[in-house]
């Protein structure tokens, strides 16, 4: 044996390391449980880059009264700018609804809503309103799964990403940080919202030092329309094979089914409603696709017996309405907002 | 590989695991071959390298000790150092001394388009060739013996902890603990696994945070705002001592655990007071080594005053060479040189100063000291950083001739506190008891409260994408 085995047979305890790993862990579960940070949190996130930590937040501060009836939101950064939350909470305050919007920066498929689901899950919402798009089901061409688990690694996944792409996909190097990371970001709420934890302390340091001003909490990202010669280069350059089927299509159409089932056997009310398209969107990919994207929910709806609002259904929007190819304006996220408060109203009634 | 990689943990989790359970000989051959696949995650090609050079100099050590006609000596110690400078030459300087040519006969209406290989820069090099060659002149000035197994001279070039980035240990300090059994003790253990901690907190939450502050104003083609150089300046100098002292704290606990003791590297070098004491703390392994080889063989100061001066400019010149192959390194060099020299030239009139009659005058009088060389050296730092001569030029014109602050400048400088703010705050405490392990003696509450507030700091604002260490590009 070399040296000496002091580490087996030594009666010293490195107590400041022990006291100071205590002390971190208790310090943390002190500042998660108070509402206040979560209030500092959402006031100066951002949204895109904070939108995990921007739900956690909502999930945290909502109130523990049972009589208000608790909508979500979820699906991609569509549904985070093409709804407007305040707008339905006043449109539907008398009803005693509250609504609240989950949308978060990814492709909303169902994988990452899986995710959600494990976060929302223990605030048992009423109705879940969850607004796919094409892309939630047919991935676009420089698609890389790892980068969404990245962002949204749940362990419920490892069976379907087994199943869809290979085992090997489970065991790939980029999995073990992955897997890590999660666990880290089990036992350390601020080590999981840390990237955004250092955006949040420094939009506060500037706003306290008057270099900017927030009034409020900044609830959309994007505020100015694309250019026109944006959407032509976009056009161009997909050569209409934006999106396109492929494993994961099938990945997220049994995530899809497993979802709804579970929601449909905890009594949690589930609409679909067809992410609405800008026109221009369309010439970027096959009109078949869409086709059997939308046979797929039509089904899916008849089957597990939720609301489905397709999008032939949907009203006509302008390109002007867009600031891109997915996500409204101003102007288009209010009358979208609208048109959606009268179908929900009209759900309300059956 | 870098120290802050989970690779890295992995690395060390199984090296340490083995090394606790196997003896003495079988520690350093399982070490050799650890330190060889450390140095070949980085490149393996260039392993080749390291043992060719390793293998000339272990055997231009052997015939150097068993011959007593001293121009033979004199042979394999010619060789060695041929060897040693010969291959950093050629990998380092190469292109650079090239293109200086090329620059130069265009001067002169010379046409001279030669091939640049744009060689490969092998990891390392400066520092295990400089290691390397300490050792034959050890050996040659019988200050050591030649060592008789070559795996554990191997091992004494290529112990992973300071192979990439130093310290530049001296065969004399690092080879007998080699050869010597080690003790593993409790002690050694948490004083290496605190410097491995603090290292790791100087690299990842201040070196890389100072370095988001640095880069968007060196980067940037100009023009400069003289306050934004200024942050910029401070930021540095603080990213590159914390980048750099980071790396040899990691180094020093690695070597800890392992029963190592590897020199310190650095001594609180922005307490020094004078371009003398500067390059006692900054660096000590290199200022050390060129101390020992170039200048006192040079004939130090004992040639008079105009060949001191002399051998200072060269030995600080070819010491900011051995940082890179750019005239910003030159430059930066001589200008130590200008300073050390100056130092000298004006220590007469230093001594006639009056000395301080109340103890609030000696104190005044250290902190102007201090805060006076620390602004010098910080602008020496500009030419280390920048890009080109040209930009420098303009950076310092900038600095002292088209000076604002703006709120966005005002906001950096504020970030730079914040981040530097924690090492400056140990480092006071470190240089008022005289005691770089000031924390370690703290009271158990205390350190239990400043690891607390390290490990909040490190999960929020630490940088993990593994930004490699400065000094890996020397």
């Amino acid at each position: 044996m070399a040296g000496s085995s002091f580490i087996f047979n030594s009666k010293r305890i490195p107590a400041a390391f022990i006291a100071s790993v205590i002390l971190f862990l208790l310090t943390q579960a002190v500042i998660v449980h108070a509402p206040g940070f979560w209030k500092f949190c959402y006031f100066f996130s951002y949204p895109s880059s904070g939108d995990k930590l921007r739900m956690e937040s909502q999930l945290r501060l909502m109130p523990a009264d049972s009589t208000v009836k608790k909508v979500f939101l979820i699906g991609s950064s569509e549904v985070r700018e093409d709804y407007d939350a305040d707008l339905l909470n006043k449109v539907f305050a008398e009803k005693g609804m509250s609504f609240y919007n989950f949308g978060l920066s990814g492709y909303g498929s169902p994988l990452e809503m899986l995710y959600v689901k494990s976060e929302i899950a223990a605030h048992k919402p009423d109705v879940v309103v969850y607004m796919p798009y094409i892309g939630s089901f047919y991935p676009e061409g420089d698609f890389d799964v790892i980068n969404t688990l990245r962002s949204y690694f749940h362990p419920s996944m490892i069976p379907y990403l087994q199943r869809h792409l290979g085992s090997a996909s489970v065991f790939k190097k980029e999995m073990a940080v992955i897997y890590l990371d999660h666990l880290w970001s089990q036992m350390s709420p601020l080590y999981k919202y840390r990237d955004q934890m250092q955006l949040i302390l420094t939009a506060s340091a500037r706003n306290t030092l008057g270099l900017e001003r927030r009034a409020e909490p900044l609830r959309f990202a994007y505020e100015v329309n694309q250019h026109p010669t944006y959407f032509v280069a976009e056009i161009l350059k997909e050569k209409g094979a934006k999106f396109q089927k492929s494993a994961m299509t099938g990945l997220n159409q049994e995530l899809f089914a497993h979802l709804a089932d579970g929601f449909r056997e905890k009594g949690i009310g589930l609409i679909v409603v067809s992410g609405p398209p800008n026109p221009l969107i369309k010439e970027t990919f096959a009109k078949e696709l869409n086709d059997e994207y939308q046979i797929f929910l039509t089904a899916q709806a008849k089957k597990r017996g939720f609301v489905f609002v397709p999008e032939v259904q949907l009203p006509v929007f302008d390109i002007k309405e867009f600031i891109d190819f997915t996500h409204f304006n101003v102007v288009g996220r209010t009358r979208f907002t609208r048109y959606f408060a009268e179908v929900f109203a009209a759900v309300l009634r059956k | 590989m870098l120290f802050n990689s989970l690779q890295f943990l992995l690395f060390f989790l199984v090296v340490y695991g083995l090394y606790l359970v196997l003896p003495h000989r079988k520690q350093n051959r399982m070490l050799l071959v650890a330190s060889c696949v450390f140095y070949g995650a980085w490149d393996w090609r260039f392993l080749s390298l390291i043992f060719i050079s390793a293998g000339i100099d272990y055997w231009c050590a052997l015939r150097i000790e068993s011959s007593a006609d001293k121009k033979i000596r004199k042979i394999f110690v010619t060789l060695s150092i041929v060897t040693n400078l010969g291959i950093l030459g050629f990998f380092k300087y190469y292109d650079f001394f090239i293109s200086s040519l090329q620059a130069l006969l265009a001067n002169f209406g010379v046409v001279f388009e030669p091939r640049l290989l744009h060689v490969v820069l092998p990891v390392g090099i400066s520092f295990y060739t400089f290691q390397a060659m300490s050792y034959t002149l050890d050996v040659y000035r019988r200050r050591l013996n030649a060592a008789r197994d070559f795996p554990d001279f191997m091992l004494y070039v290529t112990f992973f902890p300071q192979l990439v980035a130093g310290p530049i240990e001296r065969a004399s300090h690092l080879l007998p603990q080699v050869l010597s059994p080690r003790k593993v003790t409790l002690e050694n253990f948490y004083s290496g696994s605190y410097l491995i901690f603090w290292g790791l907190f100087q690299k990842v939450f201040i070196a890389d945070n100072l370095a988001k502050i640095v880069e968007p104003i060196f980067d940037a083609p100009g023009p400069y705002n003289g306050g934004q150089v200024l942050v910029g300046m401070y930021a540095f100098a603080f990213q590159i001592l914390c980048d750099f002292s980071g790396y040899s704290n990691i180094a020093r606990g690695l070597g800890k655990l392992m029963g190592f003791d590897i020199m310190v590297n650095f001594n609180l070098p922005y307490f020094s007071m004078n371009p003398q004491d500067f390059w006692r703390r900054w660096h000590i392994s290199l200022s050390t080594w060129l101390k020992d080889y170039l200048y006192i063989p040079l004939g130090g100061n004992r040639l008079g005053t105009l060949l001191t001066y002399r051998n200072l400019m060269l030995v600080m010149v070819l010491g900011g060479l051995w940082h890179g192959a750019k005239w910003t390194f030159v430059v930066w060099g001589a200008y130590h040189g200008l300073l050390l020299i100056a130092h000298r030239l004006a220590l007469p009139w230093i001594e006639k100063i009056p000395h301080p009659k109340t103890k609030l005058d000696v104190y005044a009088r250290i902190i102007a000291k201090m805060v006076g060389m620390f602004h010098l050296v910080s602008l020496g730092w500009i030419f280390f950083r920048a890009e080109s001569l040209t930009q420098a030029g303009e950076m310092l014109n900038a600095l002292f001739l088209n000076f604002s602050i703006t709120p966005e400048i005002y906001f950096a400088g504020l970030s730079f506190l914040f981040f530097a703010g924690i090492l400056i705050a140990v480092q006071c405490w470190q240089y008022v008891l005289a005691d770089l392990t000031v924390i370690l003696r703290a009271p158990v509450w205390f350190r239990a409260a400043f690891y607390t507030l390290c490990y909040y700091l490190i999960v929020i604002f630490g940088v993990t994408n593994g930004r490699q260490f400065i000094y890996f590009q020397f």
